[in-house]
């Protein structure tokens, strides 16, 4: 299932044509740009939920991993 | 300014005698413009890569066009707002051309691509070295409901092109010169006017001018405005050539799909490009093929 998401993730990253990046990556690596933030946790939170506003306000995008967007699907799952 | 490439598809298949489309999007219409014609031509678009500084100038036509809304009965949800946005939509083609250091959007129906040229040969004439000019357009149901509405008797089309303008003359196709665009005070929005296209063309009066390619909506009212008008700017000695008759009119990209189609037909020649648009807007420029 989390390599199933991972996967889905970087198919919206590249998509959006930032890059693919693994889970030990920040999501800041990918060079996604603010349009396409939106367009990911748009789409994330159509599927899986919990991808609200004060979620993402409390985004430390400095430390924020691709990990840390694979725990959160885990957990909302 | 130079052409140094250019990439266009044009409409190849007739819906009906108010509508041709390019029929690779032909069952595709429910899907997002942008993201079919880059599908399509991936490896085209792609190859538009520059080096210097470059500017992309994208036509986006209707709004319709990047957007899911096209039935007003859907509440729009998901991806669709973000993705409805033009800037969304320019930013993502500049993204994928890369090199691009300023993008302007141009939706300004059907002459928009005559006021990029305008807009490109400023770019050129200060510090920029390369522009792309990149249009896209299909055939929607609102705008055939905005031409029937009003009685304004086209084929409307698809189209697409890509023009690589640069201000340096080696390893190029063409030149275009000294592209004009002008808003004239017409009694309608909906009608061009011989006073407008003269106030477009006078400027290339003494010019050495082998052939003029009309706007050549293929109304009579516009076919009508546009031959007094050069016939009164230049009198009857210059063969004109129109295209909207084999590919239909692809509203705001028309102006530079049909001089990618000139470069493909005509050697050696001075070519005057006509343009209207909806709202009354014209232009003229010169070309040397």
């Amino acid at each position: 299932m989390r390599v199933d998401n991972l996967e889905f993730i970087n198919k919206i990253l590249t998509t959006e044509n930032a890059k693919a990046i693994k889970e030990e990556d920040l999501l800041t690596n990918s060079e996604l740009d603010s349009f396409g933030y939106a367009i990911l946790f748009i789409e994330l939170d159509e599927k899986f939920g919990g991808f609200d506003k004060e979620y993402l306000n409390n985004i430390d995008y400095k430390t924020y991993t691709m990990k840390d967007l694979l725990d959160r699907i885990g957990n909302v799952y | 300014m130079f052409i140094k490439n250019y990439f266009y598809v044009s409409a190849d298949f007739n819906i009906n005698d108010k509508c041709m489309v390019i029929s690779e999007t032909l069952n595709r219409k429910n899907e997002y413009m942008n993201e079919v014609f880059y599908d399509l031509y991936k490896d085209e678009i792609e190859s538009f890569n520059t080096s210097g500084r470059t500017a992309l100038l994208y036509i986006g036509g209707a709004g319709e066009h990047h957007s899911l809304s096209r039935n007003f009965n859907l509440s729009p949800k998901g991806v669709m707002p973000v993705k409805s946005q033009l800037g969304y939509v320019a930013s993502k083609t500049a993204k994928r051309i890369g090199n691009i250091s300023y993008l302007s959007i141009n939706s300004n129906a059907c002459a928009s691509s005559m006021f990029a040229l305008k807009e490109a040969y400023e770019l050129l004439q200060s510090d920029f070295d390369n522009v792309i000019i990149y249009g896209e357009e299909w055939v929607e149901e609102v705008e055939l409901m905005l031409f029937a509405q009003h009685k304004i008797d086209l084929v409307c089309s698809d189209g697409f092109f890509i023009l690589h303008l640069v201000k340096d003359p080696i390893n190029t196709i063409a030149q275009i010169d000294k592209p004009t665009w002008i808003w004239n005070e017409d009694k309608s929005p909906f009608e061009v006017s011989k006073d407008g296209y003269i106030k477009a063309m006078e400027k290339f009066k003494d010019y050495q001018i082998d052939r003029i390619k009309t706007h050549g909506s293929g109304t009579a009212q516009n076919n009508l405005a546009e031959n007094e008008a050069i016939k009164e700017v230049f009198g009857n000695v210059i063969p004109t050539t129109e295209f909207k008759s084999l590919v239909g009119h692809s509203q705001g990209i028309s102006t530079g799909l049909e001089i990618c189609m000139l470069l493909d037909n005509f050697t050696d020649e001075n070519i005057l490009v006509n343009a209207s648009g909806l709202g009354n807007f014209y232009g003229s420029c010169y070309v040397r093929v």
